[in-house]
C-alpha cells in the first residue's frame, strides 16, 4: 500500500536518509527502529510530505505521491501523528480534534470520528473543553493520535510517540494502535523504543545512519542480536549489550549507556 | 451628566473605530507574526481611492465600498505573496523593514497624485445629525463608522471563533506544521487571511474616510493608534484589541473634553503606560485570537 523506495533526503549539506526502502502492506503493523538520529523522523516527514526528497520515490496505492504537499497527502488517507505532537495548545480538546477532521474526505462525517475517538480515549470526552496545553503528556499524545484519526486515515504514521510518556500510558496508547491494526488500519511506527514496538508490531525495519541494515518479521528481530547492536549505534565494536534485553524503556536506556561505555 | 453621557457616547463610536483598524492588523500579525507598519498608509491608500472615486466618477464612499473592498482583498493576496511569503522565512527585521519601506512608497505615491493639501470625502449625509438629545447630536456618518465597525468587529469574532476557516487561521498560528498534518493549506490559508484583514482594511478605510479630514502622511498616526491599540489590549488577542479600542476612543474625548489642551491629548498613552505597568501582557494578556 505505501511504498519508499531509493528515498535520499536530507538538510543543507548533511544526508539524513541515504537510499532508503521499505513498504507496508494493507493492513500491516510495520515498525521503523533506529537510535537518535538514524533518520528515522525523516523519513516520516519525507513519506508525509514536510521534508522533500533529493531522489527515489514514494508511492500509495501504486501511485507517486512525492510530488503532493502535505495537505494533499492527507485527502489521500496518509496522516501523521508528528513527533513532539504539535497540537494547538491554546485551542480545547474538542477543537483540536475537530481540525483533525478538517480535510475534505473527512468533513462531512466528522461527528463520527469524534465518536470513535471518545470510544477509544473515554478521558478526552471528559476533558473536551479543557485547553490542551494543560493536558498531561500522555493525554496530548492521546489527542494527537485522536486528531490524526478524525482524519480517516488509510495509513496512518507515527512518529515517536512513546517520546517522555510513562511506561503505563505509553502500553494504553500502544494497545489502542494494535487494536486500530486489528480493524485493518495500515500503520507504520517510527520509534525508539525497540522493545516495546518489536512486541506490538508485525514487522520492522532498522535504520541505523541513513540506511536500512535490518529487516524482519518482529518476532525475529526480537531474538536477533545483531539487530540491538544496530539499534545501539554500535556498528561493529564486538557484542557490547549484555544479553539479556530488558523488558521497559528506562532499563533499555541504562544499557546503552553501559554499551557505550564498553565500545569507547 | 449630559455632558458625561455625550462623551461617552463619543467615544465608544471614535474606539470601535479603532478597534476594526487595529483588528485589522491583529489577524495579519496572527496569521504570520509580523507588524504590518504600512497598516495605516494602506488605510490612507483606501481613504484617497474613495476620493478618487468620488472626484472621478461620482460615487459615494458608501457605495465604493462595494469596489475598494474586494480591490484591498486582491491587494493582500499580491503584498502577501509578493512581499511576505517570499520573506518569511528569513529574517523577521528584513519583513518589518519592507513595511517600513512601503510605508514611504505609498505615502510619496499619495502626494504625488493628490498633493500634500488636506481633502475631505463630502456625502449628501455629511451634513445630517442625528439628534440624541435636546443639545446633543451625532453626525450620521460618525455613527454609521462605529456601527459598521461594531457589526463587522462581531461578524469577524464569529468567523474565527466558529467557522473551519477561523479555526484554521488559529491553528496555523499556534502551530503551522500542526496544521499542516491536519490537512490544512496553510499558503492558501494565510493567503486568504491576508485578503480577509485586507478587505476589513478597505471597509474601514471607506466608512471613515467621510468622518474626518485626511493627509497623505496620515498613515503614520493610524498605524501608531492601531499598535497603541492591539499591545494595551494585548498583542493578538481579539477580546483585548476590541477592548484596547474603545479604551482609546474613550480615553481621547474625556480626555479633551475633561482635562483639554495637551494634558487630554496624551490621556490614552498615559493610561497605556499604567496598564502595562501593571499588566505587562496587556489588558487580555498572553492569549492570542482566542
Amino acid at each position: 500500500m505505501l511504498e519508499v523506495e531509493g528515498v535520499v533526503a536530507g538538510y543543507g549539506s548533511l544526508v539524513a536518509l541515504d537510499g532508503v526502502s521499505l513498504s507496508v502492506a494493507r493492513g500491516e503493523f510495520v515498525g521503523l527502529l533506529g537510535a537518535n538520529n538514524a533518520g528515522k523522523s525523516t523519513l516520516a516527514n519525507v513519506v508525509c510530505g514536510l521534508v522533500p526528497l533529493r531522489a527515489g520515490s514514494v508511492r500509495l496505492d501504486g501511485a507517486e505521491i512525492s510530488g503532493l504537499s502535505a495537505h494533499q497527502r492527507v485527502e489521500r488517507g496518509l496522516v501523521q501523528v508528528p513527533e513532539g505532537r504539535s497540537l494547538f495548545p491554546q485551542m480545547t480538546v474538542h477543537e483540536n480534534l475537530w481540525l483533525g477532521g478538517y480535510c475534505r474526505r473527512a468533513r462531512a462525517r466528522r461527528a463520527a470520528f469524534l465518536e470513535r475517538v471518545h470510544r477509544l480515549f473515554p478521558v478526552l470526552r471528559e476533558r473536551a473543553a479543557q485547553p490542551v496545553g494543560q493536558l498531561s503528556g500522555g493525554q496530548q499524545q492521546m489527542v494527537a493520535v485522536g486528531r490524526a484519526l478524525m482524519a480517516d486515515p488509510r495509513v496512518l504514521v507515527l512518529d515517536e510517540p512513546s517520546l517522555g510518556l510513562a511506561p503505563l500510558i505509553c502500553r494504553q496508547v500502544f494497545d489502542v494502535l494494535a487494536g486500530l491494526g486489528r480493524e485493518g488500519m495500515t500503520i507504520l511506527l517510527v520509534e525508539q523504543n525497540m522493545n516495546l514496538s518489536l512486541a506490538y508490531t508485525n514487522r520492522a525495519y532498522v535504520l541505523e545512519r541513513g540506511r536500512i541494515v535490518h529487516h524482519g518479521a518482529s518476532a525475529e528481530l526480537r531474538k536477533s542480536e545483531e539487530a540491538r547492536r544496530a539499534y545501539f549505534g554500535l556498528g561493529e565494536a564486538g557484542p557490547g549489550a549484555n544479553g539479556g534485553g530488558g523488558g521497559d524503556a528506562r532499563r533499555t536506556r541504562q544499557t546503552e549507556g553501559g554499551a557505550h561505555g564498553v565500545a569507547v | 451628566m449630559a455632558l458625561l453621557f455625550e462623551t461617552l457616547v463619543q467615544g465608544l463610536l471614535i474606539g470601535s473605530g479603532y478597534a476594526l483598524i487595529a483588528i485589522g492588523m491583529a489577524v495579519v500579525y496572527n496569521v504570520s507574526g509580523i507588524l504590518n507598519f504600512a497598516h495605516g498608509d494602506f488605510i490612507t491608500l483606501g481613504m484617497y481611492a474613495c476620493l478618487a472615486l468620488l472626484l472621478g466618477f461620482g460615487v459615494g464612499p458608501y457605495i465604493g465600498l462595494f469596489l475598494v473592498t474586494p480591490a484591498f482583498a486582491i491587494l493582500g493576496i499580491l503584498f502577501y505573496l509578493g512581499l511576505i511569503r517570499p520573506l518569511q522565512d528569513t529574517n523577521m527585521l528584513m519583513v518589518v523593514q519592507i513595511t517600513l519601506g512601503l510605508t514611504f512608497i505609498i505615502q510619496n505615491l499619495i502626494l504625488y497624485a493628490f498633493g500634500s493639501i488636506e481633502q475631505v470625502v463630502q456625502t449628501p449625509i455629511s451634513a445630517v445629525l442625528l439628534h440624541l438629545t435636546d443639545r446633543f447630536a451625532l453626525r450620521l456618518t460618525g455613527v454609521i463608522a462605529g456601527g459598521v465597525s461594531l457589526g463587522l468587529i462581531l461578524g469577524l469574532y464569529v468567523l474565527i471563533q466558529r467557522s473551519d476557516f477561523g479555526r484554521a487561521i488559529r491553528a496555523i498560528h499556534q502551530n503551522p506544521r500542526g496544521a499542516a498534518v491536519c490537512g490544512i493549506d496553510v499558503a492558501r490559508v494565510r493567503a486568504a487571511t491576508f485578503a480577509l484583514a485586507f478587505a476589513v482594511m478597505g471597509v474601514a478605510s471607506c466608512i471613515l474616510a467621510p468622518t474626518q479630514p485626511f493627509v497623505p502622511g496620515g498613515g503614520l498616526m493610524i498605524s501608531v493608534t492601531a499598535i497603541l491599540v492591539l499591545i494595551l489590549g494585548g498583542l493578538g488577542s481579539f477580546h483585548g484589541t476590541l477592548l484596547g479600542g474603545l479604551v482609546v476612543g474613550l480615553s481621547q474625548t474625556v480626555g479633551t473634553v475633561y482635562l483639554g489642551g495637551t494634558l487630554g491629548l496624551a490621556l490614552p498613552y498615559i493610561i497605556f503606560v499604567l496598564v502595562l505597568l501593571f499588566r505587562p501582557g496587556g489588558l487580555v494578556g498572553g492569549r492570542s485570537l482566542a
